[in-house]
Parts: structure tokens; sequence; C-alpha cells
């Protein structure tokens, strides 16, 4: 767990520093020692961003590919949906939309995966998780079934079976043989990975809504605090549109009761889903949301219904992560750049061109910057 | 006493130039006219009966999650293709039912329409976008009801299957008339108070038909005859769906078919869409909502994609084992696409530049893939076709020639489809 730093404070974030990127970025992790942001795209590459080299150009705020402080990698076919670090900090742990995990060596300058499991999921892969102890990962997507792997090679060690339903998230509990899966009707199920059985399951039925034909919602993200004593369900509550225009919202519940504690939600009006949450160490769960007014990251105290701070970016958030010391937080964005334009029908560029829609990897420092 | 809103009579809608053409077509107009009928000939035209199931998924369907996928490119999404039937042809692998069938249905991929919003789109997409004359043309299924007419089922020839309300869609008729509007059933059920209550014997019901016809014959003297003939004829028709009341009774619906189409809300209005033209019922339109995602695109249609390829893969299924594919055109469109780009809130907006749907069943050859878009997506790759040519194709295939037949819109002559467009030959079997 990140240690906390002394003069964290959520209202004193601010962007440091910027890489755009030609395609949108989904997932991104800080290497331990801080030196590389990684981040997953549409296009299926790994991207490395040389944050040491970065900050020796302290000058330029943002940076491009041209700058070369960001290499890209062929790592994927279909979206890089997952990534995670194993905990002995050497390993980095990667997952696509077409079921496909790679297990990459941070240190590695070419970037070869050291293993591969070509297909874990049939279906649209949505999560992917590692354990605190590090023996096992787990995915879990369309296909309702959260299948349980071995870190040392990458070997099927079990498939948990019950969902009826889409999974869209899943997590490891520190206890060494629990695992939590959430799916689109906003049913969490906990499960013991010794002997795949059901242990029991927690309703986050906030997080789903029907609505003429369509079921939208789901236990979109879920962590942990770092006690393992909340676990935090995310997404947002439907309402009468078809367009994932909900309210975004958390809801905790107490692990060893398993009772439902608080719900979550903003307090303005942004309407979106929370497509990751991560606890900081410091006493704050941080969400981040898309929407079409664009990204915002919130930072709500436990116990407390209404975030205490929330930060606005121009362009949607998907994922993001804190490094090491809990100084820093970089997001994976995606949006429309400068002089494209989206909305309906042929929007072309200022070059006349029909072009999608970029990323960007953003740092933002979370604590007070020294005099 | 003659009053002038007669020659305004629905009845006469069908040019002279028309007419024997459309009595070839179906056995309505002529069962208003017997005498024109040879017994031989009416049994003819009854054995070639030709029926629609129209699915309209509102809000429109992403071509790149459905009929055109385009995986690992620019504009791909997260999902994979998958082989088809047809060497060389692929579809997203959310379609994995009629991926088997394709060669038993076919598609247009190079669809390219006129408007990029709802509002515009809807209604000219479903009249099929002719060239504005003045008037407000018919929906495809107030066209065919007034075209092919009811046949004998005693059923409305324009039944409608939607989520949320029924009730009488006279709307869609344009200026044929009310009464070739839709009877929708709201989440599939019957209009309300169809079955009258116990109370009411089947001698009291017939004294009270008996008066209730005499005063509205008197009503109508007096009136517009379009709006009392409407008024007149749904009566009629819910006399009519009374002696049918099993067939809009959701508990008759045999559960293993309501799992063998997806077991979704979807699924069961395709199963009562099947026993509907298993009826006679002429036209059959169901609509499934839900498929405008600005946001959430994949997660969408990955629930909703697969609700059509299960019930549409049952139907095609049913309605070959049946004996009803090769006179049941079966069309699913939306009013136009998807935009290639991901916006903002991974959703897709709306593009009517380069789309796709499919038919299949009567008089479409199956296994066609009409037309290309490019590597990525982004627009039409060659030759490309507007919705006036899929009027022009489905009226053919169902054996209404647009060249030959046309509406008298009292006395104004006016195309059954664009006059610039043409069928698309290719798919015609």
């Amino acid at each position: 767990m990140p240690v906390l730093a002394p003069t964290f404070d959520p209202t004193v974030t601010k962007e440091e520093r910027v890489v755009e990127n030609e395609r949108q970025l989904l997932s991104v992790q800080f290497s331990p020692d801080g030196q590389f942001v990684f981040a997953g795209g549409y296009d299926g590459r790994l991207y490395r961003w040389n944050l040491a080299e970065a900050e020796a150009k302290k000058d330029d705020k943002a940076e491009t590919v041209a700058e070369a402080v960001l290499t890209g990698f062929d790592a994927h076919k279909g979206w890089v949906e997952g990534m995670v670090l194993h905990p002995d900090g050497k390993r980095l742990l990667t997952a696509d939309s077409w079921g496909q995990v790679h297990c990459w060596t941070i240190s590695d300058a070419e970037m070869k995966p050291d293993w591969t499991i070509e297909q874990t999921n049939s279906s649209w892969l949505h999560g992917l998780a590692v354990s605190p102890d590090g023996k096992f990962l787990a995915t879990c997507g369309n296909e309702h079934i959260v299948r349980v792997f071995s870190t040392t090679g990458g070997k099927l060690v079990g498939e948990l079976e019950g969902h009826e339903h889409h999974v869209h998230s899943v997590a490891f509990h520190n206890d060494g043989d629990s695992l939590v899966s959430g799916d689109l009707r906003g049913i969490v199920k906990h499960w013991k990975i010794s002997d795949g059985s059901l242990t029991r399951e927690l309703d986050a039925g906030k997080l789903y809504k029907p609505y003429y034909q369509y079921h939208q919602g789901g236990v979109r993200c879920m962590t942990f605090d770092d006690n393992f004593k909340t676990l935090y369900c995310a997404g947002f509550e439907g309402t009468n549109a078809n367009q994932a225009h909900g309210v975004p919202t958390v809801v905790s519940f107490n692990w060893e009761t398993g009772k439902q504690q608080i719900v979550m939600t903003p307090k303005d009006s942004y309407a979106g889903p929370i497509l990751q949450v991560a606890y900081h160490s410091a006493g704050y769960l941080i969400g981040a949301g898309s929407s079409e007014a664009g990204g915002m990251l919130w930072f709500w105290k436990p116990g407390e219904e209404k975030e205490s701070h929330k930060l606005k970016n121009a362009t949607s958030f998907r994922g993001f992560a804190i490094n090491a010391d809990g100084t820093r937080l970089v997001a994976a964005t995606f949006g429309n750049r400068g002089g494209q334009r989206g909305g309906n029908g042929r929007r072309l560029n200022k070059d006349g061109e029909y072009s999608g829609f970029a990323g960007s990897m953003r740092l933002y420092s979370l604590t007070e910057q020294p005099a | 006493m003659k009053h002038p809103f007669a020659c305004r009579s629905v009845e006469h809608g069908i040019s002279r130039r028309g007419m024997m053409q459309t009595l070839l077509g179906g056995a309505a107009v002529g069962a208003s006219m017997p005498g024109l009928l040879e017994h031989a000939f009416a049994d003819r035209v009854k054995q070639q009966r030709k029926q629609v199931l129209f699915v309209w998924l509102d809000g429109a369907m992403s071509q790149l999650e459905s009929w055109d996928p385009k995986p690992g490119t620019q504009f791909g999404g997260p999902f994979r293709d998958i082989q088809t039937a047809l060497p060389g042809v692929r579809v997203s692998e959310l379609m994995p039912n009629m991926a088997q069938r394709l060669d038993r249905f076919s598609v247009v991929r190079s669809m390219h329409t006129q408007f990029e919003d709802h509002s515009r789109a809807v209604k000219p997409i479903q009249r099929g976008d002719p060239k504005n004359r003045g008037v407000t043309y018919p929906f495809f299924g107030s066209a065919i009801a007034k075209l092919l007419g009811s046949g004998d089922s005693g059923l409305p020839p324009y039944m409608h299957i939607k989520p949320g309300s029924g009730g009488f869609m006279y709307q869609d008729a344009g200026f044929l008339g009310a009464r070739y509007g839709a009877l929708a059933l709201g989440d599939g059920k019957p209009p309300a108070n169809m079955i009258p209550p116990k109370e009411i014997t089947p001698d009291v019901n017939a004294a009270r038909l008996s008066l209730r016809d005499r005063l509205n014959r008197r009503f109508g003297e007096r009136r517009i005859p379009d709006l009392s003939s409407a008024y007149n004829y749904t009566y009629e028709i819910s006399q009519q769906m009374m002696k049918h009341s099993d067939l809009f009774d959701p508990s008759r619906l045999d559960a293993k078919d309501i799992e063998r189409y997806g077991g979704s809300e979807f699924g069961q209005h395709m199963v009562q869409a099947r026993r509907l033209l298993e009826a006679g019922v002429t036209f059959v339109k169901v609509t499934m909502y839900r498929w405008d995602t600005h946001g959430d695109n994949f997660n969408c249609h990955q629930d909703g994609v697969p609700q059509v390829d299960t019930a549409l893969a049952a139907m095609i299924d049913d309605l070959i084992e049946r004996g009803l594919y090769d006179h049941t055109l079966v069309v699913v469109m939306s009013e136009f696409g998807r935009t290639p780009r991901i916006n903002g809130r991974i959703g897709r907006d709306h593009w009517p530049e380069c789309w796709s749907m499919g038919m299949g069943g009567a008089g479409i050859k199956p296994g066609v893939i009409v037309g290309k878009t490019n590597a990525n997506g982004s627009f039409n790759d060659g030759k490309e076709y507007d919705v006036g040519h899929l009027f022009h194709t489905f009226f053919r295939a169902i054996s209404i020639d647009p060249e030959k037949i046309e509406y008298d819109n009292n006395g104004q002559p006016l195309p059954i489809a664009h006059d610039d467009h043409h069928p698309i030959e290719e798919l015609l079997a």
C-alpha cells in the first residue's frame, strides 16, 4: 500500500504534466520506482512514458510522441482494458478486450512478454486483478465466468461460475482465499478461491436499472480500502435514458458483515459512469468519471456521502493509478482533440479528414509542492 | 345526398393503372370487389400471399457491432469478428446465430441516407423517403396494408408490437387515411378492454353492436368519411380481434419458444410476431428501443445485439420450418447507423454516411452481401444505396412493382417509392 504523504491534500491536487497520444487510452500504471508510466490504448498498444526523462524537461509541460519520451509497443489486438502491477514490483500484467493476457518485466527495455495467456475469456474481457500475495490473477468479462490463473506462467487454476450476467469487475481480498466479482445487475459475488465455492452475495443493485429492453449500469469497478475492511463498488445509477447518463455512484459495504454502508455521489449534476475507483491510504476514495461534459476526479472521505473535492478535465477519464508513495496520480483520458468535432454525421477536422478522438496521460501532484 | 367528402374515400386510394396489379399482389383489395376475381385466380393469389416482418431497431444499431465489423482498426471497438456461413464474410462476434444463417439472409453494407438526427430520419426512412409532393406518405406497414390488405385472416393488416404504450397509430397511414394505421400492441398486450366483461353475453353484445352500427351510420353521413371510416374500422377490427384473443395472451406463448428466442422481452415480442404471421397478419412490425448509444455504446450493444441475433435466427428457423419464409419478407433496420468515431463517452453518434441493414425471405436472394465500406468503416467504398432503393427492393420482393403501381390521392398519382431510385437487383431472387 502506498505510504501516506504527510502533506497530502486533495484540494491542492494539480496537473503537473501531460503527454498526448494519437489514440484513446484506457488503462494506466506507474512503475514501482515512479520512473515510468505505462498505458494501454484502444489500438492494443502498450505505451511507456519515461517520466524521469520528462522530468528533465520541466520547462515543457506538454509533450508529444515526437519528443521520444513516449514509446509504443505492439502488445494486444483488442482494447487494453486491464493493467495491474504484480506485488513483486517487477512485473506488469495487461489484458485486452479479446481476452489475451500478457505478463511483462518492467525493466525490459524491449518490452517482450514473459508469458501470455491467449484466451482467458471468450467474450469481452472487462476486468483484471492480481492477488495481494501475488499468486493469482483473475479475469472477468461478458462470459459470466470469473477465471483464476497462476501468475507463474498463467496456468488456469479455477473457474468461478454463477453469475448470470456480464461480469464487469473483479478484486482480491488480502485474506488469501477471497475474491469478489461484480456484474451488470449489481450482484457482487464473494468467492472462496481454494474450492471455487460461493461464500455470499452483496447487493449493489443501486448500480443497475433496466430501461426499455436495456440493462444499464453494473458494478463497473471496485476496490477495497487499505485495511480490507470496506469494499467500494462503483458505476452509475441509471436513469430513463440509454446512454450511461446516470448519477456517478459508489456503494460501500462492510466486508465483515456484508451490509451496505453508504452511497456516495457527487454534489453536482454530473452525469456519467465512474470507470475506476482506488483507495488512497491518506483516507480518500478516488473515483474517475466520464461524460460529455468531460472527465472528473472525485475525492470522497469514507463515511461521507458527498465528495470533499473534485477535479475536472476537458476530456473523459478512464483509468488512473496512484504512485507508490501516494504523491502522484496519473490518469488515462480519451476525447476530442483540437480542431476535431464530435457529434452526429460527417464532422471533419480542420484538414478535411474524418479522424478519431485521441488520448492522453495526465500526471497530477497530490501533495503541496515544496517551496 | 352525396357529400363531397365521398371522393376521398380510402377505397379510391389505388389508381386505375395500378388496380389490376394490386389485385395480383393481394387479396384484400380484391375482397372489396370480389366479382373481379375468379375462384382459381383468387386461390392462386391466396397461395402466393405475401407477408412482411419488419424489425425496427429504433435509435440506430451500430453497423460496426453487427453486420460490418472492423476489428483491430481505428474505429473497430473492443469486439472481434467471426466467420459466417458465407466464405470470407465476417460479422461481429455478437451475432453468432445469424453468422450461421447468413446463407439464408442478406445484408446491405453500403446504405447512405440523408438524415443525421432522429427527428428528421425516423419517419422519412420508414416512408421510403420519397420525393416531396406535398403529402404525408405512409409508413411501410401502412403502404403494405393498403397494397396487400388483410387477406382472410380477419385480423388487422398492420400490427405493431412495441415496448410501452399501444393503441391505434393512425398517423402511420399518412394520406392513405387513418384506417391504414397500425394497431400497436404495447408491451405485446392487446388494447385495453378488448375482452368484454362476463356480464356482456353474446346476445347482449350482438344487440349493442347492432345499435352502435345504426348510430354510426347516421353519425357518419354528415362527417368526413375518412375519420368515421377509421372509427368503424377500428371497432370492427377489435371485434375480430376478440375472436383471436389467444393471440394476445402472453401466457399462451410457449415457454420453450421464448427461451429459443433469447428469453428477452424483445424475444417474446418476436415469438408473438411469429404467431401473428402464422395467423395471417399481413405486416407485423416489431420495435425495439434502446439503440441510441451516444454513451456506453459497447455495453449497450453487448446487451442488445445478442437479443436481436438470437430472436432473428430463431424466427428465420421457424419461418423456414413452417414454410412461411418463402413468402414472408423479413427486414431488420434502423433510421441510420452509428459513427465510426468513438466519442468521449465511449459512445457512437448518428451516422447516415454508411450503414448496414438486413433482409431475407420472400423474393430475396439469400446469402448476398451488397456493397462494402472502406478499411476502417468510415465511408462506403463503391456504390451506395438510399432508402428509396430499399423500398423498391422490398416492394419488388413481394411482387409489387413500383414501376406499375402507384397511389391515387384524390386523382393525384403518386409513386409508391422514390422515382429516381430502383431496386437493388442483386438482392432479388
